[in-house]
């Protein structure tokens, strides 16, 4: 802080606002009525019945059996929790909590995967990619091993796994550091520059591309480029603010979401048409399979509400949500469902797009032992 | 009222007991202060009153000031404050206590306080975000730092606010406002100039 900043702060901290008093022994008493009304959660200590130990002991001494083998090996086992009851309806979810992603599967079962800031699954989830510090780490879904490490230049953010139909077939990731876009091989191999100024939007790959399309937000425009040869397929000039990318399942459709709704453009960079979304666009993008666009929208009231479109016509709410505050948005790997974290409670929020069908995944951090309210960063399978 | 010196600070007691530091927070004993935030949530989630009653002294003063610069509104600010503090008490049970509580409070009173001052520029037409304050409005206005405050736009108010009355450093209040990074750091600066005539910083 300047001189300028220490001298606002000094008089802001000194302001009173009226009937604060007042109003704080009304807010007082309201609130002690509430918090007595309230039902306690009661937290209960498990007791196990006695002919549950002996199968425990058993349990336990396979489980030594197989840490010792994995000492033997020289590798050792990542955590891995036992169901905890917060289960996606299929495929896996990336999530992050206390700088560590995890992974759930439909099964509930959960598996710490490393020290992370960001991350992505590949399209069948058998591997993750973490932004760790200044690397870019790649994991292994099914035993937490790490599989490769790429040293970045700055800071990695926002890595994104190419999708299986590009052409040739499999895999690059793409990611930003130190303000630059890079991309590297599924195997950690070949990482190079794509464009040396980026903006902090993720980049988004083509389906069904031809040589690895990759659309990503550079100062002024968004520009979609093959990623290998960096050659410029095309550009536009984009909106100031670009809030994501989102590629259409057959890849003949590019949205550009901001702030107040989506730009849609075709394969070759035509624009196609504007949708505006009548409030402030949280997140967004197309299913990962079909057609749908789905965009996440906070109203001029505040209310937030799961907004969706179909192969054409405008977006259309199918549900309203009860939270305020939600961020990150997940569509389901066959392009059904959506799932929301909300940032106000410890709950993901899985949302049916057909019909707004709502289920609560509740106390999900406490659950995936990964904090308050853990971050959504994928959804693969 | 009557105003009595304790240690720590004076202080004021109202008509219905509560002491009040003269800034016009609640005050604390210095053996309640002394209780971390952390042993307060833990304290309040087994089901103590007090507990609850500390948090609330130690957090409404500053929710209530947010929300009342944003929302310029003393009755708006004090619905939101205290919706702030009923949502905390719902999810109590579920309050992860590692996480501190005041960035969650001020977090859902900024964003509320936002979103109404935007609603209710939408539902005033004919008055711009940066038009001068409503005169209904005008008789809530304490000095002029909040009066020039409330020349801003709500957004800026917000960022403001989260700043240099809350406190939060600006990759925060991106966190809170779903903003990116640089977009909090160029309306600090711009609300900052607009600010430098009118109160003299």
């Amino acid at each position: 802080m300047n001189t300028r900043e220490h001298a606002f702060k000094a008089r802001l901290q000194g302001f009173e606002a009226p009937g604060e008093i007042e109003a704080g022994e009304r807010g007082r008493r309201l609130v002690l009525a509430a918090f007595a009304e309230r039902t306690p959660v009661r937290r209960r200590r498990a007791r196990l019945p006695r002919i549950v130990w002996p199968v425990l002991a058993a349990l336990l001494a396979a489980g030594a059996v197989a840490v010792a083998g994995y000492l033997h090996t020289g590798s050792s086992p990542r955590q891995e929790h036992a169901p905890f009851g917060v289960r996606v309806q299929d495929g896996v979810v990336l999530s992050l909590g206390r700088g560590v992603a995890s992974t759930v599967n439909a099964r509930g079962r959960v598996r710490a995967l490393g020290p992370a800031s960001d991350g992505d699954l590949s399209p069948h989830a058998r591997n993750a990619v973490l932004a760790s510090g200044s690397a870019l780490v790649a994991v292994s879904v099914a035993d937490g091993q790490v599989r490769w490490r790429v040293p970045a230049s700055g800071p990695v953010s926002l890595p994104r796994w190419s999708l299986e139909r590009t052409v040739p077939p499999c895999c690059r990731v793409a990611y930003l550091a130190g303000g630059a876009l890079y991309a590297v091989g599924g195997d950690g191999r070949g990482a190079h520059v794509v464009a040396a100024r980026a903006l902090a939007v993720a980049p988004a790959w083509r389906p069904l591309g031809d040589g690895h399309e990759l659309a990503f937000a550079a100062p002024g425009g968004i520009r979609v480029v093959a990623a290998d040869s960096r050659r410029p397929i095309w550009g536009v000039r984009g909106p100031a603010l670009p809030l994501a990318l989102s590629w259409r399942a057959d890849g003949g459709a590019l949205a550009v979401l901001d702030a107040s709704g989506a730009t849609l453009y075709s394969a070759t960079g035509k624009r196609l048409q504007r949708l505006g979304a009548h409030g402030t666009v949280l997140a967004g993008g197309f299913t990962p399979a079909g057609n749908r666009l789905v965009v996440l929208r906070r109203d001029t009231t505040g209310r937030i509400s799961l907004l969706v479109r179909g192969a054409s016509g405008p977006l259309r709410a199918v549900r309203h949500l009860t939270v305020t505050a939600a961020g990150d948005l997940r569509l389901s790997p066959d392009g059904r469902r959506a799932l929301i974290a909300s940032r106000e409670g410890d709950e993901w929020l899985e949302i049916r797009l057909s019909d707004g069908r709502l289920r609560s995944l509740r106390d999900v951090g406490q659950r995936l032992r990964a904090g308050f309210a853990p971050r959504l960063l994928a959804w693969a399978g | 009222m009557r105003a009595t010196d304790l240690p720590g600070g004076v202080v004021r007691r109202d008509d219905m007991g509560v002491s009040h530091a003269v800034d016009g927070s609640a005050a604390v004993a210095p053996a309640q202060r002394s209780r971390s935030e952390r042993a307060l949530v833990q304290s309040a989630q087994r089901g103590d009153p007090g507990a609850v009653e500390e948090l609330y002294r130690r957090h409404w003063r500053q929710a209530y000031r947010a929300a009342y610069l944003v929302t310029r509104d003393a009755h708006a600010a004090e619905d939101i404050a205290q919706e702030a503090f009923l949502q905390a008490i719902r999810v109590l049970d579920r309050f992860d206590r590692a996480r501190p509580f005041a960035p969650w409070l001020h977090r859902i009173v900024t964003n509320r306080a936002l979103d109404w001052a935007r609603a209710h520029a939408l539902r005033r037409p004919a008055e711009a975000a940066h038009e001068a304050v409503a005169p209904e409005a005008r008789s809530d206005l304490s000095d002029d730092l909040a009066e020039a405050i409330g020349r801003l736009a709500p957004d800026a108010r917000a960022v403001i606010v989260l700043r240099y009355l809350l406190e939060h450093t600006p990759g925060e209040i991106a966190e809170m406002l779903d903003l990116p990074r640089g977009t909090v750091n160029s309306r600090l600066r711009r609300a900052l100039d607009e600010l430098a005539g009118e109160v003299g910083t």
